[in-house]
């Protein structure tokens, strides 16, 4: 859980930075995340 | 050309209906394919039936017009669905196997009583014709023929298939519309890249005068918490065969919307440096941003495209009508065994969206976007089936009333922060109303 609200809140750090990278960050958190749901989720 | 390609593809997924509805026999066989989709199956349905033709026709104009700041919106609403769908699919999944639920709303049944499910499919009716009626409106506009006739033939192919096959025909043909969905998209981005441009142009900076903090945030809430609070993704939640098939949709489903959303973004932004080296045209409306790229491909690029849109705006409604049926049947009429009534109630369903789709009313686009807003109200009541003890019908019946009635009044008013308001209100109400109930039994 603390993961989750981790990756949630980092979603909304390009509010900081007034930058056209936010792009490629936000993909790779995406990515990043479900990799990791991949990886550790157990049903 | 495109109405031989329609007929093709209605063609292919009446054979695919004609296959899936051996075998139906009981509610559950129909509206939830006997609970028993395989994982690749049941993550293209929940992906299709999850994104329209807002993808391919409102994503792309969003990302030409407003920047980076888009795609940031629709994976957070991604980050948001697999975050709800690791926690609470299982559970939606096991206590839909154990209580024989079928319509998503029958989790309210046992907690808040007969009326309060009546009341939130009443809700979901009223939020989900008018956005469905969009997504035929959508299609018959693509199609480029008489309209009256689009709407039939868009209607024909929405209701057909689920009436014959149920969740099974909806979702082996989602399945197959969604693979060429994604192939649709890496075919358009390719053919910008080659044609018009490719990247990310210096004015596309997050954030800017469109997203300010307060835009995200009430453009994403009701996004964010989509898996829980739109019927027609949450009863997808009961369809996986066994609990490696549900992790199986969640994350495949993850994929896809990755790959979906990056594309579909970097098509506007692309479309955008194209208009900044003079390659594209400017498009001052962002809803015609696609059909203008549709304008300058070749015939048959476009009619695939087109036919990618259409597929999309299929795939969401026919989940959408299904559902709908559903909770008609068993949480306004309470009718749990026959199926001949669901099906009934996807023609006349359809019959509705074909009227509404007809009048073309300037309301409906605004009634659309409410949609999920609107379905915001449910989600006190969804979070206390698992959370919270305190809360019976009278916390349900007023939290989804006191939530709907913001949702309608503040969006007349063009408040910009309905949603939060909503999302705050039916908390409220839930909190208050359901500690006062519970002081009043103890």
């Amino acid at each position: 859980m603390m993961i989750d609200v981790a990756v949630i809140v980092a979603m909304l750090i390009p509010f900081a930075f007034k930058s056209k990278l936010a792009y490629v960050y936000w993909i790779v958190l995406s990515s990043l995340y479900i990799a990791y749901k991949a990886w550790r989720w157990k049903v | 050309m495109i109405l031989w390609a329609v007929a093709i593809y209605m063609v292919v997924g009446t054979l695919i209906a004609l296959y899936a509805k051996r075998g139906i026999k009981t509610q559950e066989d129909y509206f939830l394919a006997n609970r028993r989709l395989g994982g690749i199956v049941s993550a293209l349905t929940y992906a299709s039936t999850t994104y329209s033709a807002f993808m391919m026709v409102g994503l792309v104009g969003l990302a030409y017009a407003t920047g980076v700041g888009s795609a940031g919106f629709e994976l957070m609403y991604l980050v948001g669905t697999v975050f709800l769908l690791s926690y609470y699919a299982p559970k939606f999944w096991s206590m839909g196997r154990e209580r024989g639920y079928v319509s998503p709303v029958e989790v309210f049944e046992d907690r808040y009583g007969k009326f309060v499910s009546t009341l939130s499919s009443i809700f979901a009716l009223i939020a989900l014709i008018p956005y469905t009626s969009i997504q035929i409106m959508g299609s018959a506009y693509l199609l480029g023929i008489d309209y009256t006739l689009a709407v039939l033939i868009v209607a024909f192919v929405i209701a057909f298939w689920a009436f014959l096959g149920g969740m099974k025909s909806v979702a082996i043909t989602d399945a197959v519309q969604g693979v060429f969905m994604l192939l649709m998209a890496i075919v358009a981005v390719i053919w910008t890249a080659k044609n018009v441009a490719f990247g990310i142009p210096d004015s596309a900076v997050f954030p800017n005068e469109f997203w300010t903090p307060l835009r995200f945030a009430s453009l994403t809430l009701p996004w964010f918490f989509f898996a829980l609070t739109n019927p027609q993704v949450s009863q997808r939640m009961f369809v996986p065969k066994d609990d490696k098939a549900l992790k199986r949709m969640v994350i495949l489903f993850a994929i896809f919307g990755l790959i979906y959303t990056t594309l579909v973004t970097i098509l506007g932004l692309s479309l955008r440096l194209g208009t900044d080296l003079g390659r594209f045209p400017l498009v001052s409306y962002r809803d015609r941003v696609t059909p203008t790229l549709l304008s300058m491909m070749p015939e048959y690029l476009a009619i695939a495209v087109a036919l990618s849109i259409i597929m999309a705006s299929v795939t969401t409604a026919n989940s959408i009508v299904l559902t709908l049926s559903s909770m008609l049947l068993r949480d306004v009429l309470k009718e749990r065994e026959r199926i001949v009534l669901g099906k009934v109630f996807v023609v006349v369903l359809t019959v509705v969206l074909i009227f509404f789709a007809l009048q073309r009313p300037g309301y409906i686009v605004e009634l659309a976007v409410l949609s999920s807003t609107i379905l915001l109200c449910q989600l006190p009541l969804i979070l206390g089936v698992f959370h919270f003890k305190f809360g019976g019908r009278v916390t349900g019946l007023l939290t989804l009333t006191a939530g709907f009635v913001t949702a309608v009044v503040l969006s007349l008013l063009r408040v910009p922060w309905t949603s939060i308001a909503v999302f705050f209100v039916s908390f409220a109400v839930f909190f208050g109303v359901g500690l006062i109930e519970r002081s009043k039994t103890t």
